[in-house]
């Protein structure tokens, strides 16, 4: 799964998700591309899902790209725990993603493979989504 | 290459609340500049240009700029130097037009369409487009919407570079010329993945102890 190599802090704060994702919010690489409509974390897990319900409907065909990268670090407190004492324990990974956002793209595959292999890795995820194409 | 007319009107009102009270009237804020220009801000008519602009390189397009108050009814030769879109909807939400010279060379960016099925995917591989777009210098009479490479000659393992490619006349790459274009690249065949279950309390590198 993917994870930062190397951080500078081990826990951050929450954050908000405001407004669209202005950068990385148009098809760079492949043909297709998938679009997330709505905002959330995509975590380590949910990318790798997500990836691999891609790579097996588009069988061997197809070069693919991932778009987003899990740099922030989650925390959550044990069930049954009262509040304070400090910061939870370190959760999961995850990618901060805004509306707009390209999550993945693909080259190399017709037009319906790539629907198909998107529609299926959208299942995979906590947001909505919408498949892009170059020609639209 | 032709020319497309652009009628516009000059707006003087400024800031996010007018250009959202003129996108709902159909409207889209623009701005015009040049080398020696002042910049004027306009309006555009939003289905004028979205027709324009369907199915071509926005950069690669002359306009014939009219501004509803200039006196003279004379036009100005502009391109689209930028143009911002909603990333959701892709609808558009500015242009910036820029003046330009007919008799100076321009460097713009020309997109690159890959024409015929190569040789190579029939057997099998992946053709990949790497370069989508191309600098090109070239007069502004010789501008060309696109650059159409035919890759059918394209066998696996083979790439085709800008060296390779002829360029409709009067166009010049601004670009390296070993640059790959486009490659035909062997599938990668891929065993089955089994999903790794990561163990809880991942290390992190990174932070001192204090």
């Amino acid at each position: 799964m993917l994870s930062p190599r190397k951080v500078k802090h081990r826990m951050v704060q929450k954050g908000r998700m405001r407004r669209k994702a202005y950068r990385g919010s148009d098809l760079e690489f492949g043909d297709f591309g998938l679009q997330a409509t709505e905002c959330g974390f995509m975590s380590a897990r949910q990318i790798e899902a997500a990836r691999i319900a891609i790579t097996r409907h588009a069988k061997k065909g197809g070069k693919i790209w991932i778009r987003v990268f899990p740099d922030k670090p989650i925390t959550k407190k044990p069930a049954e725990t009262r509040m304070g004492k400090g910061k939870g324990n370190f959760e999961a990974w995850v990618a901060v993603v805004k509306p707009g956002r390209i999550l993945y793209e693909i080259e190399g595959v017709d037009k319906k493979l790539a629907q198909e292999a998107f529609r299926l890795a959208g299942h995979k995820l906590p947001f909505a989504t919408k498949f892009l194409s170059r020609s639209s | 290459m032709a020319t497309m007319q652009l009628d516009t009107t000059i707006r003087t009102q400024t800031g996010k609340g007018p250009a959202r009270r003129l996108r709902s009237a159909g409207k889209l804020p623009a701005i015009f500049y040049g080398p020696k220009t002042d910049p004027i801000m306009l309006s555009l008519d939003y289905e004028q240009i979205k027709k324009m602009l369907k199915g071509k390189s926005a950069e690669s397009i002359i306009f014939d700029l009219m501004i509803d108050s200039d006196e003279k009814g004379q036009s100005k030769k502009v391109m689209i130097k930028e143009i911002q879109r909603d990333p959701v909807t892709r609808d558009y939400l500015h242009v910036d037009l820029y003046e330009i010279a007919m008799e100076k060379e321009l460097e713009v960016n020309i997109p690159v369409y890959l024409i015929n099925t190569p040789i190579g995917v029939s057997e099998g591989g992946i053709l990949q487009h790497m370069r989508r777009e191309l600098g090109v210098l070239c007069m502004p009479k010789d501008l060309v919407d696109k650059i159409d490479v035919d890759v059918s000659g394209l066998d696996i393992g083979q790439s085709l570079h800008i060296e390779d490619i002829s360029f409709p006349p009067g166009l010049k790459s601004t670009e390296d010329l070993s640059l790959t274009i486009a490659t035909v690249v062997a599938p990668t065949i891929t065993a089955e993945e089994e999903e790794v279950e990561e163990t809880e309390g991942e290390e992190i590198e990174g932070e001192k102890e204090s």
